[in-house]
């Protein structure tokens, strides 16, 4: 990365998950390296029989006080998420509504959000509403609250932000890509500043239908028991599916000088992104081994700036959910930059960096990367995983160490095949 | 411009993309196989106070090389091109759509398409796309075959910017149907497949068989535009050399409802700009540009079609003003094409037409009226193909990109879609929006000899606008 191009600081971070909607709730769950677990509502009559049965969700309490329900009552829940997000990230970068606004009217602030699946309740409502009342029946509240820029939206319309207004929507890997592309708006001149980062809804529908692919931990067609969900199991040889999560995290980018004008802390800064495409991998899934996705990846990483090894990161923050398909094919793309033979030898944490697995303490969603990665350079220490087997063919173990101050890749394999790695450094 | 004409420009370009041609050449490929050329530095773009003019300006666009576009007029940006240029339109009862039980019944849909054998190679299976993939990736094939680039590239430097509202919406609504009827076997996984706002950008890149970035984006109806903003932002950085972008949407029962219970559909076919227009007319389709940074065009000379025209600039805004509603006097539109004009290095007078949003709604249209006239003097010719083939919603910004290089390679702008009276009737009743100098009846043809920059708008719910400028030359017009 050339030195002229201005250095991006993370200056502050607001998060809701099953954990709340404080940081401290975060922090603490991050030590335990738990995951809080809700039974979803299987009423609509969705689900199979023996279908997986919880999921981490968000508990509306958690934020009344901060987004009262008079002011909610025109948002869809992942707008609600966002919003609670970007008040609470705002507040850790120690601005306000009236300081953006004042700055060169709004114009200078960004909003680039990362989304999966959208508002995923209220579409399903709107189209309960077509397919059972009539087209007639339609809400155009709904309508306009379904959209997957819905909640970038909302944000930019309450708290006065006027610059590029953007929704990505690349699967898992929709959190990282708006991260980096948020960095590269400021970069180029475009914005001044960004609210950037994911956010994502689980209703039941959608729980449902990852329910039917197999996809979560307790979606194993096979007959059940009243039994809990078992825990998702990020690279364990014994992992069986992910756990399905929603929430929001935002953060604040600035640059670094803009930083140091107002007196502002960073929190990190944000490094290179690199972003590649597996063109074998199913619509919906991973492929077994990806080669050439990998060595662009690494290439075009170090063509940012990245580090050119292992040995010269703080860690390796995954996006590894418990998923067989997802955690062994993104394991494929992080042997590239740990240097590891493609079958290494099993062992315990036999590479140079620490890897990170932070969906295990907030379920799938693309922001617990982000999360775990800020709350890892805080110098928090992730619970360890119970009884940990190692996967022959992955052989990546997670740590549950202090990571060094440093820096760290981050990374997302999207189902249908996109990749991402974001860096993020101590400031 | 000629191609010897575009590499002579080329050639004689500023130290700064002579000294990143350098660079490139140097590192060649990696060790890996990909490529690993170096970026241009665009050290110079950030370092400009924002709001200032940036101090580059030459060869910081992107060539466009290839166009694809699958539209009411027919599955080829040449139907496009002779369809428009007809200024009649396809907005009718639509055939395979169904509008029952809404309040209206106008579409702009798409006929049946080419047969898959001839529309697809070997790689993507044709019926496990739903339909918006389908449009995609024939527009992606009909605009990477022209481009010719798979002669030369090196796939890993092929990256992908999709951008759409619903993707297959129309499918997962069959699907979510047949599970409320709740009184029959459970509907196939396979009609979700595609049911994914990233599926239409991931069939094309799976199509062409490239594993450079794709990045898919859902900003509404600027989706498309957005798209290939980030195209252009990773042409400039060096992430790619080549750049797929485009858009892509099918007609579906949600966008249909939702339009009309926001009372934003005419029932009538649409009228763009006209005083008693009273909304929209939805319509499907796809629109797919072929972009190559201009190093690479100097360095693959011999290999690379001539192009069309440039993509100089783009920006971006959010009105922050409503949910719905534009700002009443565009405050937020003017922004926008303010952005994209000083993006590309250009003043507002360089301008030679604007393809605008012009939905037909009431309030769009005077929004960008009243930005249009406060960005631009008065006179300049302003356009609008929603009459024609309706408002594409994610797809529309990429689609009137197409129409835009269109425009500009044709020394034409495309009329307007009259529905109603004559060119000569309209303009003397008055029945036009203040200030807008719509082009009517005819393509209004450009001055010849100069050269010559369109603007396109597109803008969105939430308030989310994105402009593009394009241009015949990578270095023309009054400059910043």
């Amino acid at each position: 990365m050339s030195r002229d191009r201005p250095a991006i600081a993370v200056s502050g971070v607001g998060v809701v998950s099953g954990h709340g909607a404080d940081l401290e709730a975060h922090r603490a769950a991050y030590r335990e390296g738990r995951c809080v677990l809700r039974e979803v509502d299987r009423a609509a009559g969705y689900h199979r029989e023996n279908s997986a049965r919880s999921a981490s969700l968000v508990d509306a309490s958690c934020y009344r006080e901060v987004l009262p329900p008079m002011k909610a009552r025109r948002m869809s829940p992942p707008s609600r998420f966002s919003m609670v997000a970007a008040l609470a990230a705002l507040e850790d970068a120690g601005l306000s509504r009236d300081a953006l606004a004042a700055d060169h009217g709004g114009d200078v602030t960004a909003v680039v959000f990362g989304t999966s699946y959208g508002p995923s309740s209220y579409t399903e409502r709107i189209l309960r509403q077509i397919l059972l009342e009539s087209p007639q029946a339609a809400s155009p509240m709904l309508f306009t609250e379904s959209v997957a820029n819905a909640p970038a939206a909302q944000v930019a319309l309450a708290l006065g932000c006027k610059g590029p207004n953007i929704t990505v929507t690349q699967r898992e890997a929709s959190a990282l890509v708006a991260v980096g592309q948020g960095a590269a708006l400021i970069r180029s001149g475009r914005a001044r500043r960004a609210l950037v980062g994911g956010v994502e809804e689980l209703n039941p529908l959608l729980h449902s239908i990852l329910d039917r692919f197999g996809a979560l931990t307790g979606s194993r067609g096979m007959a059940r028991t009243d039994a809990a969900d078992p825990e998702a199991r990020p690279l364990d040889l014994r992992r069986s599916g992910f756990v399905a999560a929603e929430g929001a995290a935002v953060l604040v980018l600035e640059r670094t000088d803009d930083l140091l004008d107002r007196a502002g802390r960073a929190r990190a800064l944000v490094g290179p992104m690199a972003r590649a495409f597996d063109p074998e991998a199913p619509a919906t899934g991973w492929g077994r081994t990806a080669p050439t996705t990998a060595r662009r990846l690494l290439s075009e990483w170090r063509r940012q700036g990245g580090v050119e090894g292992a040995s010269e990161l703080a860690g390796v923050v995954a996006g590894a959910n418990g998923s067989r398909r997802h955690d062994l094919f993104e394991s494929g793309l992080l042997r590239e930059v740990m240097a590891l033979p493609s079958n290494g030898t099993a062992g315990r944490d036999p590479t140079e960096a620490r890897v990170l697995t932070p969906k295990r303490f907030m379920g799938e969603q693309g922001v617990a990367t982000l999360v775990g990665a800020l709350l890892a350079l805080e110098g928090n220490s992730g619970g360890s995983p119970s009884g940990f087997e190692v996967d022959p063919l992955i052989c990546l173990v997670p740590s549950d160490d202090r990571v060094q101050p440093g820096k760290l890749l981050l990374s997302a394999a999207a189902a249908g095949g996109s990749c991402c790695w974001l860096g993020l450094e101590s400031p | 411009m000629s191609q010897s004409s575009v590499f002579e420009s080329l050639d004689s370009g500023s130290s700064e993309s002579e000294s990143a041609e350098s660079e490139s050449s140097e590192s060649g490929p990696s060790d890996f196989g990909c490529s690993d050329s170096e970026s241009r530095d665009s050290g110079a773009r950030a370092s400009a106070t924002l709001g200032a003019p940036s101090a580059e300006t030459h060869l910081d666009g992107a060539a466009v090389i290839g166009l694809g576009a699958v539209t009411a007029f027919g599955w080829t940006s040449a139907d496009l091109r002779r369809g428009l240029a007809t200024g009649t339109t396809t907005v009718r009862e639509p055939v395979e759509f169904s509008t029952a039980g809404h309040r209206t019944a106008l579409a702009s849909e798409v006929s049946a398409g080419p047969e898959p054998s001839v529309a697809l190679g070997d790689r993507v299976g044709w019926n496990r796309l739903s339909r918006a993939d389908q449009f995609a990736v024939v527009a992606a094939r009909e605009a990477w075959a022209a481009s010719t680039v798979a002669d030369w590239v090196d796939p890993c430097r092929v990256g992908v910017f999709f951008g759409g509202s619903t993707a297959a919406m129309a499918e997962a609504e069959g699907f979510f149907g047949q599970t409320l009827k709740n009184d029959g076997p459970r509907p196939r996984l396979r009609s979700l497949e595609s049911q994914q706002l990233n599926g239409p950008g991931d069939a094309v890149a799976r199509e062409l068989g490239v594993s450079g970035p794709v990045v898919s984006m859902s900003s509404a109806c600027a989706s498309g535009a957005l798209a290939i903003e980030a195209a252009l932002e990773a042409l400039r950085s060096g992430e790619v050399d080549v750049a797929v972008a485009g858009g892509s949407d099918s007609l579906c029962q949600m966008t249909y409802a939702g339009f009309n219970a926001l009372r934003a559909v005419d029932p009538e076919r649409s009228r763009p700009f006209r005083v008693e227009r009273s909304g929209l007319n939805l319509g499907e389709g796809a629109g797919v540009l072929v972009l190559v940074r201009a190093e690479s065009l100097k360095q693959n000379r011999d290999s690379v079609v001539a192009p069309m025209a440039w993509l100089r600039g783009a920006g971006g805004s959010c009105d922050a003003h409503h949910m719905t509603a534009p700002h009443p006097e565009g405050a937020g539109a003017a922004a926008s094409m303010r952005a994209a004009l000083r993006d590309g290095g250009l003043e507002p007078l360089a301008a030679s037409f604007v393809n605008a949003h012009g939905t037909g709604t009431p309030h769009n249209d005077s929004a960008e009226a009243a930005a249009i006239a406060d960005v631009f003097e008065d006179g300049l010719p302003v356009t609008s193909v929603k009459g024609a083939i309706g408002h594409l919603l994610g797809a529309a910004g990429a689609v009137e990109a197409v129409a835009t290089v269109l425009a500009l390679s044709d020394g034409a702008v495309q009329p307007t879609a009259e529905t109603k009276g004559t060119r000569t009737e309209i303009q003397q009743t008055g029945t036009l929006e203040p200030g807008v100098d719509l082009v009517l009846g005819a393509p209004r043809v450009l001055p010849a000899g100069a050269d010559r920059v369109g603007v396109s708008n597109s803008f969105a719910f939430g308030g989310a606008n994105a402009s593009l400028v394009f241009s015949t030359s990578p270095v023309c017009g009054p400059t910043l």
